[in-house]
């Protein structure tokens, strides 16, 4: 065990072999899994960009009498677009809202996953590397943030803050910062007493540098696996907080929102709730196959396996 | 050891009376808990009346040093909403959550280490991506919804388990497997992450070159390794399960502790929600310190010190 | 190794599944109610969502019969007012409460006095204001108001009596014990899962057949607590209920295609409506308030949104109230109207580009997230500047319990909610909502308010004629919107015997088994 950390630390360090970023542009492209996240991620990126130009009808437009028309219903209107998704609860058109409410979904869900992730991971980071009170210290706040009901926190931030966009970041950060907080420490208090952190120290490396250099690269993969999996659950969260009034209000398309109104439905007309829980789904699982995939091609022994695996795949 | 546990628990007993001090005065500020109880159309007499018999209408220095005596031997009062005692109630609510809980992380942790381990296996397999979109499925998963469409297609349209309610084994059968879902998506993600940092090693190959079984040096080795990230999500998601109880319980009508802290949250019954907070912190505060016990017993280099060592 | 295990597991999953075989049983009743009580006070039998199966235990000494209109005996067998502020009740004999005391004059004047004591200050109080009775015989009641007031009998249909003795033995268990004299006995609320009753073989009205009496057809009646719709009906569906508590219209319309059951449908005495604050210099233009109300297609919204399940209307009561005036029409819907209204009051000055706030109580209704969000679309097809926000009980009872004297100018705030108007007269819904002084009232009318006061001490057809002057006045001066009259809905399983009646009460007795 203990000089498998000595060349595993060896291997992370080790010159990246010689395998051009042509062939791997090239292996991307013929993983069908890596082009479908690639896809699902530039169409997310072209809603957050050009959403009014590319949704086919007014996301807010209602039309009373074409409630929950069901999915490739063709256009009521001469020359209008079919309803490929269906239509919601007011008559509106569920692809432009879906396409609208990326907007408010992914800035929700990267934002408050950033800034819990980076506050909860330093703080892990911190907790696991000192120890002793500081340990006791943050980790009693992971209590105290776990044992609050996440309800009164919320009424508590917007008694205090009022409601606002940036509050619900604020707020989800404020909620789930402790996830990455314990996996940060739980894996860097493994690894603190290991000899190859101690090698560093004798050698006179500063904490910080230890720190950055040894700690970080070793935590990395399950904190970036976590951050896409956080997306999902943020994602939702921001409905749970529309819901008490905070960030937007109907109206306004988000995805979180649209499956909150949809939910009176999902026995009579089941594309209300499941076409955005989909785009978050995809959206999740886009981030996380990207995420293995990149991770794959800098970890020069999952690289080999991934590109022998496609090439043993390949049709 | 013990020397740790007695800190852990002098600490543990601060961290309850400061999360029951934030809930005491978020309570007292967050609106008038007075007018929740009596309703919309209810005239200033009888407001002021049930003020005074809630002890409202005291100072909020006295109400707190009333509050703090009774916490400490245990009395959370009379629920404002049930007029009922609050800790009571409470206790009376807890099998309920402990055994769907129980029963959904039984079902989420060998399911889900399962799945991640076989991911990581075979890393770009099909098999691995399967597995990927199912555990990722359980992530983005609206719980709402999968309550609700297992309640049509088993109890509606195949006559098989119940629809909603507290009982034997054909009541758990759909709140168990909504649960499950969510944790089991994490844990397989989080153990295939894991599991394969852990096979990358060069000690597995030196396992496997030194004539090892496979299996053995996977689920022995490998998988030992692997488990501190897992422990911690496993004992987080534990923690989170008391809260997608809300949501299972209140679809499938189960009398658990998630739907009464919600209902008590709503309306503002302080007693009620400060007993709930108390044994919900209690939960988790026991829970994270199995975790972290675990941890030494995973990972003998792990010691938890006794005194500040920094 | 690791297929085979999870082939293990799942095998081991599948053999439970025979295990679920549905078990009827036919000796007890299941009902799916949406609210869980608050508590097993006596009082809280005075409304169904309050007190989901009360009245199965408890009973009052008037009830309604619905073909007439009537108050006909129940605890009580006849009546009569001896001066203005008083009624003698003669009360039935040989009733006795599930604790096995008798019920007489004496025990029914304890319960009322403790239902209305101020010190106790019960929601009811609020609800039918104060009352007190005394025993002036064996089994005669004296029951009397502070001030005269015509419509106590009627007051009395909200009043459960029960058990005395249990007052004075056990007051604590008030709470929690439900002890009356009706055809059900109270066994045992499961905290947030249901309430049991079960068959008192020693009720006083086996085999009557008038509005007093009933049958008594099952061992046990069972109340479950179910907060989601879908669920309650779903239990419907699959057997395990026999009755879901309020569902939407879509539910209603895929229950009416099976075959095992069956939708029921009855107007509620609810009113949605549209409170204005009618101090903003924008809402308390008349012709701005006629334009809003000419701008909302309600029927539009009934039919689709509501699903058919409203009563277009033009003021707060239904028909079977004291003042419902028959010649109010709804405001018909007139966006070009409205559009030269708006027009008309913004070459006065009246500033119409204000914001206005639309908000409303979440869950108040099925339908109210998109109720409101579709008035708030059709008001801005005219132009006008509206906000849509969703308060939690508590913040909108912060922003809907004020007077308009409280209410800022610059407020210019609007909701959409429900007025229960249970006891079925007009004079009281406009205390609250229209008088000067009124708790929730954001309207002050001199004229309407004079024909208000000299409401007060009449009864019968007086009453009548003047509250419907009241009435007509308000509609004329826009005091408030409306949209409907609302029906609630119930899954009825086929298994089963019963039919809605207008008091939405959910009573064993009227209930059996079909075929």
């Amino acid at each position: 065990m203990t000089t498998d950390a000595v060349t595993r630390l060896d291997s992370a360090s080790e010159a990246p072999r010689n395998v051009g970023i042509g062939l791997i542009l090239r292996r991307l492209l013929r993983d069908p899994v890596a082009v479908f996240s690639l896809i699902v991620l530039t169409l997310l990126l072209i809603a957050l960009l050009a959403a009014g130009q590319v949704a086919p009808y007014d996301p807010l437009r209602q039309n009373l009498r074409l409630r929950n028309l069901p999915p490739g219903t063709p256009p009521v209107e001469e020359g209008g677009f079919p309803h490929i998704l269906g239509t919601d609860e007011l008559g509106r058109d569920v692809l432009s809202r879906l396409i609208h409410g990326a907007r408010v979904s992914l800035a929700v869900g990267l934002g408050s996953a950033l800034l819990s992730g980076t506050a909860g991971t330093a703080l892990g980071i911190l907790a696991g590397y000192y120890g002793g009170r500081l340990d006791d210290l943050i980790m009693r706040l992971v209590d105290l943030q776990m044992s609050f009901p996440f309800l009164l926190l919320a009424l508590l931030v917007l008694y205090a803050l009022g409601p606002g966009f940036l509050n619900v970041i604020l707020v989800l950060a404020l909620v789930r910062w402790m996830v990455y907080a314990r996996v940060a420490r739980g894996l860097t208090l493994a690894m603190r007493s290991s000899p190859f952190i101690d090698a560093a120290r004798v050698t006179g490396n500063s904490d910080l540098r230890i720190i950055r250099r040894h700690l970080l690269p070793n935590l990395a993969s399950p904190l970036v696996i976590l951050f896409t999996l956080e997306i999902a659950a943020l994602i939702l969260g921001e409905a749970a907080l529309s819901y008490l009034g905070f960030g937007v209000q109907k109206p306004e398309p988000s995805w979180g929102l649209m499956i909150e109104a949809g939910k009176s439905y999902v026995s009579t007309a089941w594309w209300l709730t499941t076409f955005p829980g989909l785009a978050i789904f995809l959206t999740a699982l886009s981030l996380n196959l990207l995420a293995a995939s990149l991770r794959a091609i800098s970890d020069p022994v999952q690289r080999e396996r991934w590109l022998n695996a496609g090439l043993r795949e390949r049709p | 050891m013990l020397a740790y546990l007695a800190r852990r628990l002098l600490q543990s007993v601060a961290v309850t009376f400061v999360v029951l001090s934030l809930v005491f005065v978020a309570g007292r500020i967050l609106g008038d808990p007075v007018r929740l109880v009596v309703g919309i159309e209810a005239s200033e007499e009888r407001v002021q009346k049930v003020r005074e018999q809630l002890n409202l209408n005291q100072p909020l220095g006295q109400q707190y040093a009333n509050f703090i005596g009774d916490a400490l031997s245990l009395q959370f009062g009379t629920s404002f909403w049930q007029k009922v005692p609050a800790l009571p109630r409470v206790l009376e609510r807890i099998p309920a959550t402990l055994t769907l809980t129980a029963a959904a992380l039984a079902l989420a942790l060998p399911l889900g280490i399962t799945l991640g381990a076989l991911s990581a296996l075979r890393p770009w397999s099909r098999i691995d991506r399967v597995t990927n979109v199912i555990s990722l499925g359980g992530v983005s998963i609206v719980e709402f919804w999968l309550a609700l469409m297992l309640i049509l297609i088993f109890p509606v349209r195949l006559g098989w388990f119940k629809t909603s309610g507290y009982g034997g084994i054909e009541y758990f059968v759909l709140p168990a497997l909504t649960l499950c879902y969510k944790p089991l998506g994490r844990i397989a993600q989080i153990t295939r992450s894991a599991m394969l940092d852990e096979l990358a090693k060069p000690y597995v190959k030196a396992a496997r070159a030194r004539g090892l079984a496979e299996r053995r040096v996977v689920f022995v080795h490998a998988l030992k390794n692997a488990a501190v990230p897992v422990l911690t999500i496993s004992g987080d998601e534990l923690a989170a399960l008391l809260n997608g109880a809300i949501i299972v319980e209140t679809v499938f009508g189960w009398p658990g502790i998630g739907r009464l802290t919600i209902q008590a949250l709503e309306r503002r019954d302080l007693p009620m929600v400060e007993a709930t907070v108390f044994v919900v912190a209690i939960f988790i505060i026991v829970t994270n310190l199995l975790v972290d016990m675990a941890y030494t017993w995973l990972n003998p280099r792990i010691r938890f010190s006794a005194a500040g060592d920094a | 190794m690791l297929q085979r295990k999870i082939l293990l597991i799942i095998s081991l999953l599948l053999l439970l599944l025979p295990a679920t075989a549905l078990q009827a049983q036919d000796d007890t009743v299941v009902i799916a109610v949406g609210i869980e009580p608050v508590s097993m006070d006596v009082w809280r039998g005075f409304a169904e969502t309050g007190g989901p199966g009360f009245l199965n235990a408890v009973e009052q000494l008037v009830t309604r019969d619905f073909a007439s209109g009537e108050m006909v005996p129940l605890l009580a067998t006849a009546w009569e007012w001896i001066d203005d502020r008083t009624i003698q009740f003669t009360l039935r004999e040989g009733v006795s409460f599930h604790d096995g005391s008798y019920f007489n004059a004496a025990a029914a004047a304890a319960s009322i006095n403790h239902t209305f004591d101020p010190e106790n200050a019960f929601d009811l109080l609020d609800f039918v204001g104060s009352m007190s009775a005394e025993a002036v015989g064996d089994y005669t009641l004296n029951v009397s108001t502070p001030e005269p007031d015509p419509i106590l009998l009627n007051k009395m249909y909200f009043v459960p009596i029960g058990s005395a003795q249990q007052l004075m033995d056990d007051p604590d268990s008030y709470h929690t014990n439900l002890i009356g004299t009706g055809p059900y006995r109270f066994v045992e609320w499961s905290s947030g899962e249901s309430i049991t009753y079960e068959a008192n073989p020693d009720w006083w009205g086996h085999g009557m057949m008038d509005e007093a009496g009933g049958e008594v057809s099952f061992q046990r009646a069972v109340y479950r607590f179910l907060p989601e719709d879908q669920v309650r009906t779903a239990a419907v569906q699959a057997g395990e209920a026999h009755i879901a508590q309020y569902i939407t219209p879509e539910q209603c319309a895929e229950v009416s295609m099976s075959d095992s059951a069956r939708c029921e449908s009855a107007a509620s005495v609810e009113t949605i409506f549209i409170r204005m604050d009618t101090n903003s210099p924008m809402l308390g233009d008349v012709r701005v308030r006629r334009a809003l109300q000419l701008g909302i297609d309600k029927d539009l919204i009934i039919e689709t949104i509501l699903g058919g399940t409203a009563t277009a209307t033009g003021q707060i009561v239904n028909d079977t109230a004291l003042g419902h005036n028959p010649d109010i029409m709804p405001y018909p819907y007139d966006p070009e109207e409205a559009a030269a209204l708006l027009e008309a009051a913004a070459a006065d000055g009246v500033p119409v580009d204000m914001e206005i706030t639309l908000g409303a109580r979440i869950a108040v209704m099925p339908g109210i997230d998109e109720t409101l969000q579709a008035v708030a679309s059709m008001w801005g097809d005219l132009g006008l500047n509206v906000s849509v926000e969703f308060f939690d009980p508590e913040g909108f009872g912060q922003v809907m319990l004020v007077n308009i004297k409280d209410v800022p100018e610059d407020r210019n705030f609007v909701a959409v909610h429900l007025h229960g108007q249970e006891l079925l007269d007009y004079h009281i819904s406009y205390r609250f909502y229209f008088s000067c002084d009124g708790i929730l009232s954001v309207y002050c009318n001199e004229e309407a308010e004079a024909l208000w006061n000299a409401a007060e001490p009449l009864a019968g057809a007086e009453r009548d004629a003047t509250l419907q002057q009241l009435n007509q006045v308000a509609h004329d001066d826009v005091a408030s919107g409306y949209i409907g009259h609302l029906d609630f809905s119930y899954a009825v399983s086929n298994a089963l015997d019963w039919s809605l009646k207008l008091d939405h009460r959910l009573q064993a007795k009227e209930m059996s088994p079909a075929g």
